[in-house]
């Protein structure tokens, strides 16, 4: 599964980052950016929990 | 409709009647019974147009991230028929006046992506959490001052007039922060707030005689103001022009290029209105109803005020608890179902955030306040996705300063009076006037 961050709609709420730091970094320019290119099996439940309270509705799954 | 003593069903419930909500506050048993009854459902009533209801929380937030399929271009709020009207005959107005069509968008609300993120992304940069953790410490400073004011003011009129001695939260603290705020970020100056405050307060409530002037009408009223704060605006813009840009709002938007053009001067002065009302509006209701409701609540004052590092959940609440804006609204593009529901393309849907806010699916005991309340996924700020409100951190901060200044002053008053809700405005729960006094 990949996590994939929509940075036309992302403005650094940085959500992500609380529910998931292994995964989301927000960044000097208040975009967020994935630190894995694969998430882990057992980090999936709470990336699905990031995609879930993302203000902006940025981030989606793949696979 | 809905005396006392009769009882509430599908056929006489009432969530569009301005007058109820003056009298009895937000329909908190027609919104409940919704949800469990027709969380989709078509409501048909006099004056306004037909519409689905929609009160669910998980429908609110698939409508928000799916933006392709319900659109804002065509109607944003839902309003009487005669609110419409004066609506579209402004429109034409400022059409006639400045060119371009009467279905050009107002401000950049009413856009759908992609226009949206475009004319969105030239100032969300000012509303990002680190660019107001910038001003945390100045927000600060600005509460304490302003509670202080407030405090003061109590405390004089307990001594004047003893019991008798009452004080409105709203004119002697809730407005000052927002306004201050806002108008600082904008690039406002100072000597000039009070009467931008007077102008959001009437493009808000201008359906309440007490925000027109003598013999104005609604129409006439909002036209006055809003005329009136064109012309500020376009002064602004000039002034800066002379002056040279600086690091606030009004410099970004002078300055954006949008596909290599530059915003229009109606662009610039529309969305510096909306952003200056959106800012107003807002927070001043939900401190408001915070203070009244933590007053209700001794026993979360004083959590609150032995653990103060619950302030960021506590104001989480306090935004769930108010739930100021009641609803935006929007339009099917192609027919679609929801929850078995056929919907039409064309159709309006408005989403009533308050009711998505108490839904016993996503919040135990919703209507037990909880400043703990953890997770709180409350849609105070509108559902998550393309319009999620883009000053929710301001309101935040905000909050959080004035709150964290008013801990020690809470348990020293009391409420003198229910809040008073503007007249006519189904669009927000304004408050006009909430008395304190100090506790004997
Ligand atoms: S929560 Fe959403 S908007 Fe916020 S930083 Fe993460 S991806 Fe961006």
């Amino acid at each position: 599964m990949k996590a994939i961050v929509d940075h036309s709609l992302c403005e650094g709420h940085a959500k992500c980052m609380d529910n998931v730091p292994e995964v989301f970094e927000v960044r000097e320019d208040d975009r967020s950016y994935t630190l894995l290119d694969e998430i882990p099996e057992e980090l999936r439940a709470k990336v699905e929990r990031a995609v879930q309270v993302c203000p902006r509705a940025a981030i989606s799954l793949q696979g | 409709m809905n005396a006392a003593n009769e009882l509430l069903t599908l056929q006489n419930l009432d969530i569009t009647d301005t007058e109820l909500y003056v009298r009895h506050g937000y329909p908190w048993a027609a919104w409940d019974l919704l949800r469990r009854q027709a969380p989709v459902f078509w409501y048909q009533r006099p004056r306004h147009e037909p519409f689905w209801a929609i009160t669910k929380h998980e429908d609110i937030g698939y409508i928000s991230r799916n933006p392709n399929l319900f659109s804002n271009t065509q109607i944003l709020r839902l309003s009487d028929v005669e609110t419409v009207r004066i609506g579209q005959r402004g429109r034409v107005r400022n059409a006639n006046r400045y060119g371009g069509s009467p279905e050009d968008p107002p401000d950049f609300i009413f856009m759908d992506p992609p226009e949206h993120r475009q004319h969105r992304g030239a100032v969300s940069r000012h509303f990002t959490p680190r660019a107001m953790r910038r001003l945390e410490d100045h927000f600060a400073d600005l509460a304490d001052n302003y509670v202080s004011h407030f405090a003061s003011v109590v405390v004089d009129e307990m001594t004047a007039k003893g019991e008798l001695g009452v004080v409105d939260v709203v004119h002697e603290l809730s407005a000052k922060l927002p306004v201050a705020a806002i108008c600082e970020m904008a690039g406002v100056p100072e000597e000039d707030w009070e009467q931008i405050f007077r102008w959001t307060e009437t493009l808000v409530g201008a359906g309440d005689a007490e925000f027109r002037r003598p013999g104005e009408n609604q129409e006439q009223a909002l036209r006055r103001s809003s005329g009136e704060w064109r012309r500020y605006n376009e002064d602004l813009v000039a002034q800066r022009m002379k002056d040279g840009f600086g690091a606030d709002l009004l410099s970004t938007l002078m300055q954006s290029e949008i596909d290599g053009q530059k915003l229009t001067p109606r662009e610039i002065s529309s969305y510096l209105t909306l952003l200056v009302a959106a800012g107003n509006e807002t927070t001043r209701n939900s401190t408001t109803g915070g203070i009244k409701v933590l007053l209700e609540n001794p026993d979360q004052l004083e959590r609150l005020i032995a653990k103060p590092e619950l302030m960021p959940s506590a104001v989480e609440e306090i935004l769930r608890w108010t739930s100021v804006v009641i609803q935006f609204q929007r339009t099917a593009t192609e027919d679609l179902e929801l929850r078995g529901q056929t919907i039409r393309k064309g159709e309006s849907l408005v989403m009533w955030y308050p009711s998505a806010n108490r839904d016993e699916d996503v919040f135990q005991d919703p209507y037990t306040f909880d400043i703990g309340r953890d997770p709180n996924d409350h849609f105070a700020f509108g559902g998550f996705g393309e319009h999620f409100c883009l000053g929710a951190h301001l309101a935040r901060w905000e909050m959080r300063a004035i709150f964290h200044a008013l801990l020690p002053v809470l348990p020293k008053l009391q409420l003198a009076s229910e809040p008073e809700l503007v007249a006519g405005s189904l669009h927000v729960g304004g408050i006009k006037r909430m008395l304190v006094r100090a506790a004997g």
